[in-house]
């Protein structure tokens, strides 16, 4: 699949696994990916659509950095175990009682890597929505029958996967559908 | 319905995209909760055996994931 993809779309999907390791993200997410788009696609019409939206590299790069980062479990894990009886504020409360303010998320997990772990080591996965926005960007551009998968579709297929990560990050700056509405104007009028 | 019978609804959810939810959120918790376990009872002198039986897996396997010395 990669075969088709431009030069722009893999600057795009390599630059996301450096954000994510810069992050310290134990995977590629959708926000990593997004953020990919948004840095390979500087200086270029898609770039000039996306600072119109908002999405500009600094804000992009710190709402990724926010959405995992400040708090290591967000509210949505929050919700989950409160569906299940656990209060993770009250975990929270007695994690900093006992280890000092922000414990639960200065807290980094431990990596079960053994020799072969070491070898390869530092390899960052893509996680499963990631892969997934990547399938549905191969999908988009089909579906137009555009012969290549630029950013752009890149960023159609992270439209369409509506995965919280990235879709948390563009929803705070611009109407997803607004967005992807100027995204298939662009590819429009390059064709 | 009130908010308590809501969250007991959750609870017992035979949805699969609830339920799993729970579990990555509470294997997110577990993974944080040990790292800060872990570390506590080694600034304190424990052996990663005293640890490990505590925790109930082979040495190697605590040693290996929380030892971060010489990475």
């Amino acid at each position: 699949m990669f075969e088709r993809f431009t030069t722009e779309a893999r600057t795009a999907v390599i630059g996301a696994q450096a954000e994510a390791k810069a992050l310290k993200a134990p995977q590629i997410g959708t926000e990593h990916l997004l953020l990919g788009v948004v840095a390979a696609a500087v200086g270029t019409p898609l770039g000039r659509t996306l600072d119109d939206a908002g999405l500009t590299l600094e804000v992009t790069r710190a709402a990724a950095a926010e959405a995992r980062g400040g708090q290591a479990l967000g509210a949505e894990d929050a919700e989950a175990l409160r569906s299940i009886g656990i209060d993770l504020d009250a975990v929270r409360e007695s994690l900093e009682a006992g280890f000092g303010e922000n414990a639960l998320d200065r807290a980094e997990p431990g990596e079960r890597r053994g020799w072969f772990g070491r070898l390869v080591g530092g390899h960052t996965p893509f996680a499963a929505a990631s892969k997934k926005a990547l399938e549905l960007s191969l999908r988009e551009a089909l579906a137009r029958k555009d012969d290549h998968i630029g950013a752009e579709h890149i960023l159609l297929g992270l439209l369409r996967g509506d995965d919280a990560g990235a879709r948390d990050v563009m929803a705070a700056q611009v109407d997803p559908d607004e967005l992807r509405g100027k995204i298939l104007e662009l590819l429009d009028r390059a064709a | 319905m009130t908010e308590a019978t809501d969250l007991a609804a959750a609870a017992g959810s035979p949805d699969p995209k609830v339920g799993l939810r729970a579990v990555l959120a509470l294997r997110r918790l577990l993974e944080r909760l040990e790292t800060i376990q872990v570390q506590n009872a080694r600034r304190q002198g424990w052996s990663w055996q005293a640890i490990a039986d505590s925790l109930e897996v082979s040495r190697q396997a605590v040693h290996q994931k929380h030892n971060r010395k010489g990475r």
